[in-house]
């Protein structure tokens, strides 16, 4: 189960990215533009954009492994959650929603920084989902940079 | 067999916007995080900084292939890289210019006293996409 503190940033988180292998071994990088957890408290959906599919749906159909990083930007908290594939489905309206959400949110976080004359761009950095993919977490480790990055939340130390 | 990165891909590597890095373990789990600089070294290989003992820096000891996505935000587009480990500098060019911009980054970014390079990570380029941005995001 993933705790409560984690639960509540995971909604205000505003950037992702998930990683897969294929049966050689080689990594792959793919963008995500949403997530949002299931209220069994386990089951991460993801949310993929058409930019983000490659090797993905291959990649998780062999092995099944899986590890999503969502940060909070600007303040750089971030968690990397690893768990195994359970199935995915085309986007659907409030798929839209959740990335509309994070689409404004992210924009708000950089505009300070980026200027007005950004704002086609960094909407169009968060683009629309094509696909949801159910991961049952297993793992959740501290990603904010610094030392304590590494740590393993979910399941606990011993 | 390595690829050569386009002179386009220059300024995105220096343009500060943090990167994303995909290993894997020789037991076959991925790991994903969060990389603030991609330095170019020559036409067929990057440099990434190895700052942390990190579970990134455990699976390219063991697994050397990487997958990173570097962020074009204004030019609309993101560059996909695969790479493959090589060797890894504590002292030399390469290094003391990676050294400098991490300091520069971690100045920028609030991060002062955390970022320490260790070593810069020499990598060859397998491949290199570059993938616009769809007409409507």
């Amino acid at each position: 189960m993933i705790p409560g503190k984690i639960v509540r940033f995971i909604d205000r988180a505003n950037v992702g990215h998930a990683g897969t292998r294929d049966r050689n071994l080689v990594p792959h990088g793919h963008t995500i533009c949403g997530w949002t957890l299931a209220p069994d408290g386990h089951t991460l959906t993801i949310l993929v954009p058409e930019i983000g599919r490659a090797h993905l749906i291959e990649s998780l159909e062999d092995n099944g492994q899986v590890a999503v990083t969502i940060e909070q930007y600007p303040e750089h908290e971030a968690y990397q959650f690893k768990g195994r594939y359970l199935r995915h489905r085309p986007a659907a309206a409030p798929d839209i929603e959740i990335t509309q959400r994070i689409r404004e949110d992210f924009m708000r976080s950089v505009l300070p920084i980026a200027g007005e004359v950004a704002i086609p761009a960094l909407r169009a950095f968060v683009q629309s989902p094509a696909l949801a993919v159910d991961v049952d977490v297993q793992e959740v480790y501290v990603q904010t940079p610094g030392p304590g990055a590494g740590a393993r939340l979910v399941p606990g130390e011993a | 067999m390595a690829a050569r990165l386009p002179k386009e891909i220059r300024p995105v590597l220096d343009n500060g916007i943090p990167a994303l890095m995909v290993t894997c373990s020789a037991d076959g789990v991925p790991n994903t995080t969060v990389i603030s600089q991609v330095y170019h070294v020559d036409d067929t290989h990057v440099a990434l900084s190895f700052q942390f003992f990190s579970k990134t820096i455990r699976n390219i000891r063991e697994n050397p292939r990487a997958h990173v996505t570097v962020n074009d935000i204004p030019g609309l587009a993101k560059w996909l890289l695969e790479l493959e480990f090589e060797r890894s500098e504590t002292a030399g060019p390469v290094f003391d210019a990676m050294d400098m911009q991490i300091e520069a980054i971690a100045s920028m970014t609030g991060m002062t006293g955390i970022f320490k390079l260790r070593a810069a990570d020499i990598y060859r380029v397998i491949s290199v996409e570059k993938q616009p941005y769809p007409a409507h995001a």
